[in-house]
């Protein structure tokens, strides 16, 4: 059985999405410098999970990568990186990678790669995965992320109202994914 | 083609003198209507003498309502007298005599009126008042068949989009500050561009020679639109260009006044034709006629067809002797209302220079 | 001679399956059954607080290229308008106003996702419930007739507040009818009524087709806002009309920023400007 989730998003069935999930990771330091570095076998998203709510949340992310790479709109260099990007409720690209991408003391991550073309593939993804990350697979499912979330960051990160409920998952992934679509629009 | 709507029954042929003088064309028409023994389809009418003339004023200046009117009083006997000349008639063959009781400016419109009292009493014929827009309407569905159409009526003075309902012309969208005709002559005094024949048609052949589309304010309303925020914007640009602040396209091309004429055109007309189109989609009509003086452009026209052949409609419009101001439509609507039995006494002829178009009683259509 | 409709783009039409529900002058309005991002069914044990809701169903509203008028022109108004709505609908989802879940936009194609809301309009619903209570008058079991008949006010007090509700947060709808107004299940009365009662259970109102809809702080387009309402049950639902809007008026009234000082001042306001354009019906007089 393979150790993340694959799947492809309705309205774009080309595209291959993985997404993996890891606890105890001890190498965050030397993953975010080979990323740095432009090595492209480190070409996923690699995001940290104290921001993400769900499996929908990761997703609405993809999709607004995708609507963009389809418009000829990408901002990042990287459909991958462009997925961190899509993930922050702003139009600043480093301070989004830096508030939702991986971090030198990242414990947890959260691993997406999206394949629009999957002839183009010779590995499998988590062959690869387990090479890069030293750390633990789980299931990625909604309880799974739940245990990472971290409800302020995700307040902070998206500039939400006090007003504005995060408890019921449902919904608090409902208006992520809203800034999510209408980043750079509002 | 005869027109499908339903009329009392007629004894005997029916003449109608028009007289139209709302703005600064004078217009005197002459028309007949043919006997009809029952009530059911009306054989077309035939019109007799439809004479204009246009007070034309110089460049860059519009026409003022006190010398649109000496205008008028000196032309009326002219042209009534070509009128009756052209049609081969003698007072005594005229049923009624029409005249526009508004919409329009006070001045030209009063000194109309006058010469309609006049020949009434001269004549002892009855008068008839007619309200300028349900002219246009008539006259339109008359000349081109379309029996039920949704119409936009746009001229110097009226921006309406109007369907008929229970024997009312319902206004369903219209402008809410100037109309379009009125913003089209505006910008073409600032351009300084001459006034003849009109200054509407002078910027619709620059705007054929127009390549640079000018981003321009857009202002939809729900079913209305918005006139003076566009005209106040290209009004800028023009002048920033003449005063040799040139503006630049994506291509580095000069802006040009033949652009800026093509991107107001472009602009409105898009404007007109999206509230017509949703008024066609409230109704769920496929016709769309188009009336008043701006519906010559070709520009217009050809829009509208394309939005019509997209909702597998049609356009009908009219060429510039019906859709310009004249005085057979005028007679036309009149004697509708004349075979009905209207009159206006003479007390109640005076003009009003605010006359919506649903305020008529439209006696002659009973769909 | 049918009409050649405008096409969706290939890339959307050939992935999801699409039915077009309504074809209006600006819009297209097509009901898919999955979800743009999230895929149906999931892997298993994946996901359990999804945010999708595959019983009702997804709305994809579309304004395709409008030929007539300039490319340029077209795909500003385009962006713009579809931009527009969106950000209403997305405002109102995060103030708790019952509009359809905002889902996604794509403005450079007019493309809008959005949550079906599975149920009735108010005007159906009206229509439906005058007939049995027409149908059932003089029979002489009034009793069900009577329940129906109460359940219009509680109904109409609540449209009435979700449109105050609106008119709060400075939205105006541009387009209220009863044919813009769905009915739901409420979410919350379920609980309370029972299950043995379902006939009691009022539905909750949801406002839908913010295409015309725009931020106003004008005491006067709220006022023209319910005005267009006002006409629309006057000439759907002419019998009842006056009782409807009397009670429409209540709950806006009532529901207008409960609580709050200013708002009863605000909304004097815009009773005072409802008068006045009843008075002089939408459209200024304008010289000819």
């Amino acid at each position: 059985m393979e150790p993340g989730l694959t799947l492809r998003l309705p309205q774009f069935p080309q595209s291959v999405v993985h997404v993996g999930l890891y606890t105890s990771v001890t190498n965050a330091a030397t993953i975010r410098k080979e990323l740095l570095s432009g090595n492209t076998r480190y070409s996923y998203a690699f995001v940290d999970p104290r921001s993400m709510l769900s499996v929908a949340h990761v997703l609405a992310a993809v999709y607004r990568a995708l609507t963009d790479m389809e418009a000829g709109g990408l901002r990042t260099r990287t459909l991958s990186s462009e997925v961190v990007f899509a993930l922050g409720g702003t139009m600043n690209i480093a301070d989004t990678l830096r508030r939702f991408g991986i971090a030198d003391d990242s414990d947890s991550l959260l691993v997406v790669k999206v394949d629009t073309d999957q002839t183009k593939r010779s590995n499998s993804v988590w062959a690869e995965l387990e090479e890069i990350i030293q750390g633990t697979s789980i299931p990625v499912s909604d309880e799974n992320i739940a245990q990472l979330t971290d409800i302020e960051t995700v307040r902070k990160n998206y500039k939400l109202q006090p007003g504005i409920s995060l408890v019921d998952r449902s919904e608090a992934t409902k208006v992520v994914a809203g800034a999510i679509a209408l980043r750079g629009y509002l | 083609m005869p027109s499908k709507q339903q009329l009392p029954a007629i004894d005997r042929p029916t003449v109608a003198l028009g007289l139209e003088g709302s703005a600064n064309k004078l217009g005197v028409g002459i028309i007949r209507h043919f006997a009809r023994r029952k009530a059911g389809p009306r054989p077309p009418a035939e019109i007799l003498a439809n004479i204009r003339h246009t007070y034309i004023t110089p460049p860059g200046e519009g026409f003022l309502p006190r010398d649109t009117a000496k205008h008028h009083r000196t032309f009326v006997v002219k042209l009534v007298k070509d009128a009756l000349k052209t049609s081969g008639l003698t007072p005594d063959d005229i049923d009624c005599v029409c005249f526009t009781q508004g919409p329009g400016m006070g001045a030209p419109l009063q000194s109309v009126a006058i010469a309609a009292r006049t020949i009434s009493m001269m004549w002892d014929k009855p008068l008839v008042g007619v309200n300028h827009c349900v002219g246009h309407i008539e006259m339109g569905r008359e000349i081109t068949g379309a029996n039920n159409p949704v119409v936009l009526y746009v001229s110097g003075g009226n921006t309406q989009v109007i369907a008929y309902s229970h024997q009312r012309y319902r206004i369903f969208g219209e402008t809410l500050d100037m109309a379009v005709g009125n913003c089209l002559d505006r910008f073409a005094r600032t351009l300084q561009i001459s006034n003849d024949p009109s200054p509407g048609y002078n910027i619709e052949l620059l705007a054929k020679k127009g390549k640079h589309y000018v981003e321009l304010p857009y202002t939809v309303k729900g079913m209305d639109v918005s006139m003076s925020g566009i005209l106040a914007y290209i009004d800028g640009v023009a002048n920033d260009i003449s005063s040799g602040n040139p503006r630049y396209a994506e291509d580095g091309e000069i802006i040009t006044k033949e652009d800026l004429c093509f991107s107001l055109q472009e602009t409105i007309f898009a404007m007109l034709v999206e509230i017509t189109e949703r008024a066609m989609a409230h109704v769920g009509s496929q016709q769309v006629l188009i009336v008043g003086g701006v519906g010559c452009n070709q520009r217009l026209q050809d829009m509208m067809a394309i939005m019509a052949r997209d909702r597998a409609g049609a356009v009908y419009a009219t060429d510039e002797r019906f859709c310009i101001d004249n005085g057979i439509m005028i007679a036309h609507a009149g004697l509708l209302a004349y075979e009905t039995g209207f009159r206006t006494s003479l007390d109640d002829s005076v003009c009003t220079q605010r006359f919506r178009t649903d305020e008529v009683l439209i006696a002659w259509r009973d769909d | 001679m049918s009409p050649d409709l405008p096409k969706l783009p290939s890339a959307i039409s050939n992935a999801l399956e699409l039915t077009l529900i309504s074809q209006g002058a600006e819009a297209q309005i097509y009901f898919s059954h999955e979800h743009p991002f999230i895929p149906s069914p999931l892997p298993a044990g994946t996901i359990t607080s999804t945010i999708s809701s595959p019983s009702a169903g997804y709305i994809l509203k579309y304004r395709p290229p409008k030929p007539y008028r300039h490319s340029a022109l077209d795909a500003q108004l385009t962006k713009h308008r579809t931009l527009s709505e969106a950000r209403i609908l997305y405002k109102l989802f995060l103030a708790g106003i019952r509009v359809p879940s905002f889902i996604a936009v794509d403005p450079r194609q007019g493309l809008i996702w959005m949550e079906n809301i599975d149920g009735p309009s108010l005007k159906k619903w009206i229509w439906m419930l005058e007939a049995e209570i027409e149908g059932q008058h003089g029979e002489g079991d009034d009793d069900e007739a009577m329940t129906r008949q109460e359940s219009i006010k509680p109904l109409l007090l609540s449209v009435g507040s979700e449109i105050a509700k609106l008119h709060f947060l400075d939205i105006v709808h541009g387009d209220l009818t009863t044919s813009n107004i769905l009915l739901r299940e409420s979410s919350r009365t379920g609980a309370e009524s029972g299950a043995d009662s379902p006939k009691r259970i009022v539905p909750e109102p949801v406002i839908i087709d913010f295409g015309l809809a725009q931020q106003s702080t004008l005491p006067e387009d709220k006022a023209v806002d319910l005005y267009v309402l006002e006409r629309a049950f006057i000439s759907t639902h002419p019998v009842h009309s006056e009782a409807y809007v009397k009670w429409v008026l209540e709950g806006y009234v009532a529901g207008f920023g409960r609580g709050k000082k200013i708002a009863v001042f605000k909304v004097k306001e815009i009773m005072r400007k409802l008068d006045a354009v009843r008075l002089r019906g939408r459209k200024r007089s304008m010289v000819g």
